[in-house]
């Protein structure tokens, strides 16, 4: 026990610089509770997004992930980290998954599962700004507006509201609602051709002349 | 995390909803610390209301990113006048100025919304001639560095 708390002071100079990590006792304890406490809601969230064998891989390895994390101190707030895991891991799989499609069953048989990555197919950063250009643009006029002049032109809720003649409350309703928009135009808007759906009005600057 | 069309895939509209309004509210002048404690729990209670959560965030810190394409966007740019607050009779100075600072800092300016009206008629009027085309006003932006918060 003394050995520990001199090399956590540093007091010892052969000893590792490298603090000690938590007992081990305290991580299978942490673990147990999360387990518990996140396995059903987590499961049954991966099930939306995947089938069953595949959502119980990917809760097993996010359960593991964290394990490592709570081991390396990586994960200071470990159910945020534990969601964050499981929720990557299930994208990249479908990600996987719809490239596969596109290129064929044959590919999937010659790779390995660490080319994962390498294979998927991603949107560069251009790609995405150009989507979310189209996506503000689309936006009602109004609620176009609060958007911008909130995260671009960095006015605060207060003063939208002035200059607009409205209240923070439906500024707010604005913003919540442009969010959702957006994310709508830009989900449709990466769709493949035959399944693409019609961006929403596209009467943008009509709509501004009549304000 | 990517704007493509992953993004908050499988989360249901219900979910969605409230994950923006909390975005929304949090987002605002004045949160209360109450408010704070109610969005923790409420992202307790689901996976599916921290990942909407989240992801809508991603969405929204990026919206500002576009501050290089505003000229693209069609949504009048508002001015707001600043108009000095009116100056206070001087207090009479100290004889010696000893130890006192000088307290003479100007005092903050008052935002004048009327004239910012104003401007948004006008820039209302000047928006309505048809946009250019993108490709005649697109600058070559630089590749912008983000430090997202899953490392992307």
């Amino acid at each position: 026990m003394s050995k520990n708390l001199f090399s956590r002071l540093r007091l010892n100079p052969f000893a590792s610089a490298k603090p000690a990590s938590p007992p081990a006792r305290d991580i299978e304890r942490m673990m147990n509770e999360i387990h518990t406490q996140t396995r059903k809601p987590l499961l049954a969230s991966l099930q939306r997004m995947l089938e069953p064998a595949q959502a119980e891989e990917v809760l097993q390895e996010a359960y593991l992930k964290l394990l490592l994390a709570l081991r390396e101190e990586r994960a200071p707030e470990p159910r945020a980290f534990l969601y964050r895991v499981a929720r990557n891991q299930a994208i990249s799989r479908l990600r996987h998954q719809k490239v596969v499609e596109q290129q064929g069953s044959h590919v999937q048989m010659a790779m390995q599962s660490q080319q994962h990555e390498a294979i998927e197919s991603r949107v560069s950063r251009e790609e995405e700004q150009g989507a979310l250009l189209e996506a503000i643009n689309a936006l009602p006029p109004k609620c176009r507006q609060v958007l911008v002049m909130r995260k671009i032109d960095g006015f605060s809720h207060g003063q939208i509201a002035g200059v607009l003649g409205i209240s923070t409350k439906t500024v707010e309703n604005h913003l919540a609602r442009g969010m959702r928009l957006c994310r709508e135009h830009i989900v449709a808007g990466s769709a493949r051709p035959a399944d693409a759906v019609e961006p929403a009005s596209k009467t943008g600057e009509k709509d501004l002349a009549v304000g | 995390m990517q704007l493509d069309e992953w993004l908050c895939i499988g989360i249901p509209e219900d979910v969605l909803e409230q994950a923006s309004a909390w975005l929304a509210r949090l987002d605002a002048d004045h949160v209360s610390l109450d408010e704070r404690q109610r969005l923790s729990v409420w992202l307790d209670e689901d996976p599916l209301h921290r990942w909407a959560f989240e992801e809508l965030s991603q969405l929204y810190a990026r919206a500002a990113t576009l501050s290089q394409v505003r000229g693209q966007i069609a949504a009048p740019r508002v001015l707001m006048f600043p108009q000095p607050a009116p100056v206070p009779a001087p207090a009479s100075p100290t004889p010696t100025g000893e130890g006192d600072t000088d307290h003479t800092a100007p005092r903050p300016l008052r935002w004048q919304p009327v004239v910012a009206l104003v401007l948004i008629a006008i820039g209302l009027v000047l928006s309505q001639q048809p946009a250019q085309p993108a490709a005649a006003q697109h600058e070559h932006s630089r590749p912008i560095d983000h430090n997202l918060i899953n490392g992307d």
